[in-house]
């Protein structure tokens, strides 16, 4: 399924974390996603540098969980940054925050990945060890308060009656279709949309209420 | 565009958001959104959410590596060039696995086929000292298969539940995941199954391990 996940976002999005927390600038000069994406299509190595900085880590992360391996996962990050620094991807800001739009690209290539090498399972060996799980090294106060916001869309997500849940991360993370989701639950194809429908709406609802103004 | 197919076409947006559409259903979607402001609309309002998961999977720190390698290709230098290896089954990881499949477990089931579709169900077999209470079913569909869990614990802090494939020998790693509150917990094994001896389960550390650190909790033989 080549997909579009968020091929569509507004151009303004009231719940996304980026938008209540910049994201990561090292400084409050740092310069802007959008910026950094004209001076990449102009050439900057510099440029791809700050901006995998700053989004590579949540894109490797959204390749593993996808992959379930880190060769692969490196493999799909390197495409995607590898296309954004080609051009090949291109980013329209009616489409919402860079990053939502750079991670769309990281899903959808981690999941043609899980197809195709699910056919011929290979595996690379990286040089890094394997045991240096998550908790990066360094921690500015800005990706302390990314993790808290994923940790409240992980309890959101929690929170969701399981079919609901279920429906919602194999049709995300797992690439399967919602006819592939009802075979495999052994339910009715409008059963599973039913479902998505609900959890999506329950989790933005959840979402949004603890981001309303006080 | 009529009414009737706005009303049945704006059911979609849900599974279109997250990518759940045949590619088919996908097409006319999207002519349809091409002139359906309220669909439109509805995407928009719906996206934010599905971006939120992407940003909401647990962190973990890409390799050096893989910022040394992209940096290479913007700055063009020679590449180092990486190894390629063979996992191979541990031979204390084969005899647990061959160990857990002779010995019976209460609520063990072998594999049934399903009624009639092509979709086809297995159950799974659990150890019960390490999961009490849980049983799950492996469905096998065209491209990939589904394990569902039921009343599965919830792992150890820092670790979640990853599956594997083993094929002649060799094991492959597969997404991991973690339950609900409840104890369900499914997770999509995409690909063709073919030449797949068996479906192995393992608590593994946040993020996934490449070869499995602890010996399979649950598994099913295909």
């Amino acid at each position: 399924m080549g997909l579009p996940a968020t091929s569509l976002l507004p151009s303004r999005v009231p719940l996304h974390r980026t938008a209540s927390v910049p994201a990561v600038p090292s400084s409050s000069r740092a310069p802007a996603d959008v910026t950094l994406l004209e001076r990449i299509a102009a050439g900057d190595p510099r440029a791809f540098e700050a901006l995998y900085d700053r989004h590579g880590g949540a894109a490797y992360s959204l390749a593993l969980h996808i992959t379930g391996d880190r060769g692969r996962a490196e493999d799909v990050t390197q495409e995607a940054f590898l296309s954004v620094w080609r051009s090949r991807e291109r980013y329209d800001p009616a489409r919402g925050a860079v990053k939502s739009w750079l991670l769309g690209v990281v899903r959808n290539r981690s999941i043609d990945d899980l197809r195709r090498h699910g056919r011929h399972a290979r595996h690379r060996a990286s040089d890094e060890g394997l045991e240096e799980y998550a908790e990066a090294a360094e921690r500015t106060d800005a990706q302390a308060l990314l993790r808290d916001d994923a940790r409240a869309v992980r309890e959101a997500l929690d929170g969701l009656p399981p079919d609901q849940r279920a429906a919602i991360e194999l049709a995300y993370f797992g690439g399967l279709s919602h006819t592939e989701i009802a075979r495999a639950l052994r339910v009715p194809v409008g059963t599973v949309k039913g479902r998505m429908r609900l959890g999506l709406e329950k989790l933005r609802g959840r979402l949004g209420a603890e981001r309303e103004p006080a | 565009m009529t009414t009737r197919d706005h009303d049945r076409l704006a059911e979609d947006a849900a599974a279109y958001v997250l990518g759940a559409l045949e590619p088919a259903e996908r097409a006319e979607f999207e002519a349809h959104l091409a002139d359906c402001a309220d669909c439109r609309a509805e995407v928009a309002r719906l996206s934010p959410t599905v971006a939120a998961m992407a940003e909401a999977v647990e962190p973990a720190a890409p390799p050096a590596s893989l910022k040394r390698s992209l940096m290479a290709e913007v700055e063009p230098r020679p590449k180092p060039r990486r190894a390629t290896r063979r996992f191979r089954l541990r031979p204390a990881f084969a005899a647990v696995a061959v160990l857990l499949l002779l010995v019976g477990v209460a609520g063990f089931g072998l594999g049934r086929a399903s009624d009639g579709d092509d979709a086809r169900t297995l159950s799974v077999r659990v150890d019960q000292n390490a999961l009490p209470g849980a049983s799950g079913t492996l469905t096998v569909l065209d491209d990939g298969a589904v394990l569902a869990l039921e009343r599965l614990p919830q792992p150890p802090r820092g670790r979640a539940y990853q599956a594997w494939l083993e094929r002649d020998g060799r094991i492959v790693p597969q997404p991991t995941f973690r339950p609900a509150p409840g104890g369900k917990g499914s997770v999509a094994l995409t690909g063709d199954l073919a030449g797949v001896d068996q479906v192995l389960l393992t608590r593994e550390p946040i993020g996934g391990s490449r070869t499995p650190s602890e010996q399979p909790v649950s598994s099913v033989a295909l």
